[in-house]
């Protein structure tokens, strides 16, 4: 446990924390391997088609870390780099997540970020979020097709906003471990 | 101006927000420009690669529903296939069905096997053909392969057949090469035996045995089997020659009744010198019974011609009495004329 800790953006790293390249170095790192990740393995924890947006959770994370604007950039970036990796239509993904990380933007608060990510706040401020996303994406992903757009959202919408709830337990969990 | 930048950067965030939101819209519209499909193109193989690897790895969470519709797929082509091979054997029997018919000598009707009565030492078979598709006790009955039996009993629509493998079964047969005859009988199981053939006669494994001109019952080359089994008995002056028939009699499906009545008087004829035979002396009783047989039979014959005699001297009166009333009637009718 003490080695995944220290492998991950959650590390209790004094130099890494306070060195705001680092930081966004690291992230942008993160945010390379989650897309890879994203596209090699969540298939593998699919649920009937049903995949967690691993990539949401981890801007969400961002935006209630560092504040709305960095949010949004990375959301726009990870969102960017998951349509070209995953053959998306471009820009479909960076802008669903922009909006999302926008409001997820709101419940940043200054000195006390912690909180947040180590609450139960974090998966609610998720459900949320997705939700939205999955709204937005979904329109423009249905938009050019026939598809009944209610029925798909319901379908695959909001089973994989709760999924992704589901997931972004693991993060909270390990933030409200260090916080303690 | 400055008021403007203060404006900006007093809203930065929304600012943000619409810049990348129109980003979002551009790059929704103008996203597949040959340069970035070409950086995309290289992502997309790197991201196959990796894919490529990691496919050996099972999910765990669809193996069961997996394995559950590869069950069902797996039964539904096994049943598939077993119905495919059905459907091609049915063919080819059908096909050599369609050519024995076309090929035989005599005329045939076909007729399916409905039923079979099996005890030690019979073995019957009813089809669905009878009296009112001319099919009559007595007629032979074989296949595409060869012979099968004859018609033991017939009803109106069904009859019983008595195949080859019978206790009674007594065939005037010959080998196939050399026209050797002798007699095929029966001994339990599914083997006949060819019997008669003297120990000086050439005779070989694998020689075809069919009908012989002889047989009062069956039409002639109708094969029989092929010899087996060779056996010289010390005892005997005789082969013994083993028979495995041509036709599997517990998959039989379909067969032809050659329509042709056998022929009774040399049937009785043959009956009675084998009864002789089998006894081994010939006595008096027998001797007159085969002549008495003989006797019956050709005073049926004489009755029959004499009936068909009768028959033509009636219609023949029939005829002329229509055409002297022809002939009254055509001077009157011309006369109606005139």
């Amino acid at each position: 446990m003490e080695f995944f800790r220290s492998q991950t953006p959650f590390a209790d790293n004094e130099a890494l924390m306070n060195n705001p390249v680092l930081r966004y170095l690291a992230y942008a790192i993160a945010a390379l391997l989650l897309s890879v990740a994203t596209v090699v393995l969540i298939p593998f924890i699919a649920i009937d088609g049903i995949v967690p947006d691993v990539m949401l959770i981890w801007a969400i994370w961002v935006a209630l870390n560092e504040g709305q604007m960095i949010g949004m950039v990375a959301g726009f970036g990870s969102g960017l780099l998951f349509d070209i990796v995953s053959a998306d239509v471009i820009g479909s993904n960076a802008l669903a997540k922009v909006v999302a990380v926008f409001i997820a933007g709101y419940f940043y608060l200054e000195t006390r970020e912690r909180e947040m990510t180590g609450s139960l706040r974090f998966p609610l401020i998720i459900a949320f979020c997705a939700t939205v996303h999955n709204i937005i994406y979904y329109f423009f992903y249905l938009r050019p097709t026939e598809i009944d757009f209610v029925q798909f959202f319901i379908r695959y919408g909001l089973l994989t906003a709760l999924y992704t709830t589901i997931l972004s337990l693991i993060p909270m969990l390990i933030t409200s471990r260090q916080k303690d | 101006m400055i008021r403007i930048i203060e404006l900006l950067v007093r809203f930065k965030e929304y600012v943000v927000l619409c810049l990348l939101v129109a980003m979002s819209f551009l790059l929704m519209t103008f996203g597949n420009a040959a340069k970035l499909r070409g950086f995309r193109i290289i992502l997309i193989s790197g991201v196959g690669l990796l894919q490529e690897s990691l496919a050996w790895l099972p999910n765990p969470l669809t193996i069961l529903s997996d394995n559950a519709a590869l069950r069902e797929e797996n039964y539904r082509l096994s049943r598939e296939v077993a119905q495919t091979r059905r459907a091609i054997a049915e063919n080819d029997r059908f096909h050599a069905l369609l050519q024995f018919r076309d090929s035989a000598d005599f005329a045939v009707l076909p007729a399916r096997i409905v039923g079979r009565i099996m005890d030690k030492s019979r073995y019957y078979l009813t089809m669905n053909a009878g009296v009112l598709d001319s099919v009559f006790t007595g007629m032979p009955i074989l296949n595409e392969k060869g012979l099968v039996g004859f018609v033991f009993s017939s009803a109106r629509h069904h009859s019983i057949i008595q195949t080859i493998l019978d206790k009674d079964t007594r065939i005037a047969a010959k080998i196939e090469r050399n026209g050797v005859n002798g007699i095929v009988a029966w001994e339990g199981g599914t083997a006949l035996y060819l019997t008669n053939i003297a120990k000086n006669e050439d005779v070989k494994e694998g020689d075809m045995v069919v009908t012989s001109d002889y047989s009062s019952r069956y039409p002639a080359n109708i094969v029989i089997g092929r010899i087996v089994e060779k056996k010289d008995e010390a005892t005997t002056l005789f082969w013994k020659l083993r028979v495995e028939p041509v036709v599997h009699f517990s998959s039989l499906e379909y067969v032809f009744v050659g329509l042709q009545a056998p022929n009774e008087e040399q049937q009785i004829v043959e009956e009675l010198l084998e009864k002789r035979l089998k006894k081994g002396d010939m006595n008096r009783e027998t001797s007159t019974r085969a002549r008495e047989a003989i006797r019956d039979a050709n005073r049926l014959n004489r009755e029959a011609t004499r009936e068909a005699a009768k028959e033509a001297e009636r219609q023949a009166v029939r005829d002329s009495i229509k055409n002297a009333r022809e002939r009254q009637n055509a001077p009157k009718d011309s006369s109606d004329e005139n």
